[in-house]
C-alpha cells in the first residue's frame, strides 16, 4: 500500500487503526474457531468441537462492535472515497467472518456427532480440503489487511479449485454410502461438513472481493467466471 | 441570440426563451462550455489554468476545493462579473454560454445576467418591499403591466417556495425576513427574470441548518427548470444537492464528474485527499 497522508483531524485516523484492529482481531478468532472445529473432526476431540461452537459468540459480539463503530465514525466523521469504502468494506467482512465462524459451529457439530460413532476411513480424505480451506481463509484476511488487489484477483481460482476438491469428496462419500449402506447417516454427516467447508470458501472470496473494493473502488462481485 | 441582445419584448410574462444549442454526445446538453481558460489579476497573478468543462443543462454541478482554488472565479466568469475588477480578466480561452462566446465584444454584461442570474453568499435584497425586490428585474427590463408584474412576483416567490410565508405582506420591507427567507427572497428575485443558469455561491454558508435544509430542497427543485452552478465549502451539501462535481487545486480543474463518483471513487489523489480531509 503506497504512503497515504493523514487526516487533518487526527482522531479520524485513529478511529479507522480501531476498525481495522477490531477486525484484524475477529479474523484471529474465526481462524481459531475454524482450526478448532477441523481439529475437532480429525483428532475426534468433542472439547475441541465444543470450544469452536462456544467461541462463535466472541465472534458475534466482535461484528456487531465493528458495526457500532462503523457506524460511529459514518455519522461523526462523514467519510468519502476511500474512508467511506473502508467503512462499508470493514462492516460487510465482519458479516463475512462472521459467517465463516458459523459454518465453523456446524463443522463441529457434524464433527461432535461423528466423534460418537465409529471412525470412517473417508473422513481422513477430508484433510485436502481443509487445508485448501485455510489457505484461501489466510491469503483473503492477508489481502484485505494489505489491500492488495493483484493477490485479491488471485482468490477465485483458489475458490475454483475448491469446488473441483469439494466434488470430488462428494462423490467419494457417495461411493461411500453405496458401499457402507449400514453407516449412510454418518456419510451425510460428513457430505453436511464438506459443504460447510465449501461455503467457508465463498465467504472468503468475498473478502477478497471487499478487499479490491476498498483498494480500487472496483465491485467485481458477480463479474469473475 | 437572445441571450446576449435586448431584443426581447419587455411585456412578455415569457423572458424570451434562448437560443438552443445542439444537443451534444453523451446524451446531454451542454449550456456552459468553458475550453481553456486562464485567468489573472494584474495580468500577472494566474487564479485559473488551463480549465476546460461542460456544465449540463438542468443539472446541479457543484464546484469545490479549497479556499483560492479559482472556484468562485470561474463562476463570476459566468456572467462577466469580473468584469467589475479592472485588472481582472480570461488571459486565454473562452467560455461559450448557449453556444455564444460571452467574451465577446458585442455582447451586453447587463443582457447576459438576464440569462445567467446569481445568488450571493451573503443574501443581499433590496432596501424595498417583498414585491418590489422580486419585481426589481422586470422593472428594470422595462416591464410595466401590472399584471404581469404581479403573476411573476407569484409565481417567482412561490418557485423560491417563499409564497405561503410572505403573500400577506409582499409590501413589508425584505429585510425584515429571517436570514434564510431573505436568501429565498433573492433567490425569487434572480429567478423573475427568467434566468437560464443560476450561479450560486456559497448561498447557505450564512444560514442555520434548517434554513439551509430548505435552500438545498429550493435547488433540487429549481433544477428541473434551470441549469444550476452551485460554490460550495460543504462536502455533504456537495453530495446532496449536486448531480456533478468538479475539484479545483491552485487554479487547476483536477476533476470533474459525477458526484457519487467523485465521492466514492475519485480518480485522482488530489481530490481523494482533499474530500477525504487529509494533509501533506
Amino acid at each position: 500500500m503506497s504512503q497515504e497522508l493523514r487526516h487533518t483531524l487526527g482522531v479520524i485516523d485513529e478511529a479507522f487503526s480501531r476498525l481495522r484492529a477490531e477486525i484484524l482481531i475477529m479474523a484471529a478468532q474465526t481462524r481459531t474457531n475454524l482450526i478448532h472445529a477441523i481439529n475437532g473432526l480429525f483428532e475426534r476431540d468433542t472439547a475441541l468441537c465444543n470450544q469452536a461452537i462456544a467461541d462463535d459468540s466472541d465472534v458475534d459480539l466482535l461484528e456487531k462492535k465493528i458495526d457500532r463503530e462503523g457506524t460511529e465514525i459514518i455519522v461523526r466523521y462523514t467519510p468519502f472515497a476511500t474512508d467511506l469504502r473502508r467503512v462499508l468494506g470493514a462492516m460487510k467482512v465482519a458479516a463475512e467472518l462472521e459467517r465463516i465462524s458459523d459454518q465453523a459451529v456446524g463443522i463441529a457439530r457434524r464433527g461432535r456427532k461423528l466423534n460418537d460413532c465409529p471412525a470412517l476411513d473417508e473422513v481422513v480424505l477430508v484433510r485436502s480440503l481443509t487445508d485448501a480451506i485455510l489457505a484461501i481463509y489466510d491469503e483473503a484476511v492477508l489481502v484485505f489487511e494489505e489491500e492488495n488487489v493483484e493477490r485479491a484477483l488471485q482468490i477465485k481460482p483458489m475458490d475454483k479449485k475448491i469446488d473441483v476438491l469439494h466434488r470430488e469428496l462428494i462423490e467419494e462419500m457417495n461411493r461411500g454410502m453405496e458401499k457402507h449402506p449400514d453407516r449412510l447417516k454418518d456419510y451425510l454427516e460428513v457430505v453436511f461438513l464438506i459443504r460447510f467447508l465449501e461455503r467457508a470458501a465463498d465467504h472468503a472470496v468475498n473478502i477478497g472481493e471487499n478487499a479490491i473494493y476498498i483498494r480500487s473502488g472496483q465491485d467485481i462481485r458477480y463479474t469473475q467466471s | 441570440m437572445k441571450v446576449l441582445m435586448n431584443d426581447t419584448d419587455p411585456n412578455q410574462t415569457e423572458a424570451g426563451s434562448l437560443v438552443n444549442s445542439e444537443p451534444i454526445n453523451e446524451g446531454f446538453r451542454s449550456v456552459i462550455d468553458v475550453e481553456q481558460v486562464s485567468f489573472a489579476y494584474d495580468g500577472k497573478k494566474e487564479v485559473l489554468r488551463d480549465v476546460s468543462m461542460k456544465i449540463r443543462e438542468k443539472e446541479v454541478t457543484a464546484f469545490i476545493g479549497p479556499s483560492g482554488c479559482g472556484k468562485t472565479t470561474l463562476l463570476r466568469c459566468f456572467n462577466r462579473m469580473n468584469d467589475l475588477i479592472p485588472t481582472a480578466a480570461i488571459t486565454k480561452g473562452r467560455i461559450r454560454i448557449l453556444d455564444s462566446d460571452i467574451s465577446a465584444r458585442e455582447v451586453d454584461p447587463i443582457e447576459l445576467r438576464k440569462s445567467v442570474g446569481m445568488v450571493f453568499q451573503k443574501y443581499n435584497p433590496f432596501p424595498k418591499s417583498i414585491y418590489e425586490n422580486v419585481a426589481y428585474g422586470l422593472r428594470i427590463a422595462g416591464v410595466k403591466k401590472k399584471s404581469v408584474l404581479d403573476e411573476t412576483v407569484e409565481s417567482s416567490l412561490r418557485h423560491a417556495g417563499l409564497w405561503e410565508e410572505v403573500k400577506d405582506r409582499l409590501d413589508s420591507s425584505g429585510l425584515g425576513l429571517s436570514g434564510g427567507q431573505q436568501q429565498r427572497l433573492c433567490i425569487a428575485r434572480t429567478i423573475a427574470v427568467k434566468p437560464e443558469i443560476i450561479l450560486m455561491d456559497e448561498p447557505c454558508s450564512a444560514l442555520d441548518p434548517i434554513s439551509t435544509t430548505r435552500i438545498e430542497e429550493l435547488i433540487t427543485q429549481l433544477k428541473k427548470d434551470f441549469t444550476i452552478v452551485i460554490v460550495t465549502h460543504s462536502m455533504q451539501q456537495a453530495t446532496r444537492v449536486s448531480d456533478r462535481t468538479a475539484f479545483f487545486y491552485l487554479g487547476n480543474l483536477i476533476e470533474m464528474d459525477d458526484t457519487t463518483k467523485i465521492f466514492t471513487s475519485p480518480a485522482e489523489r488530489r481530490t481523494e485527499d482533499y474530500i477525504s480531509g487529509k494533509f501533506g
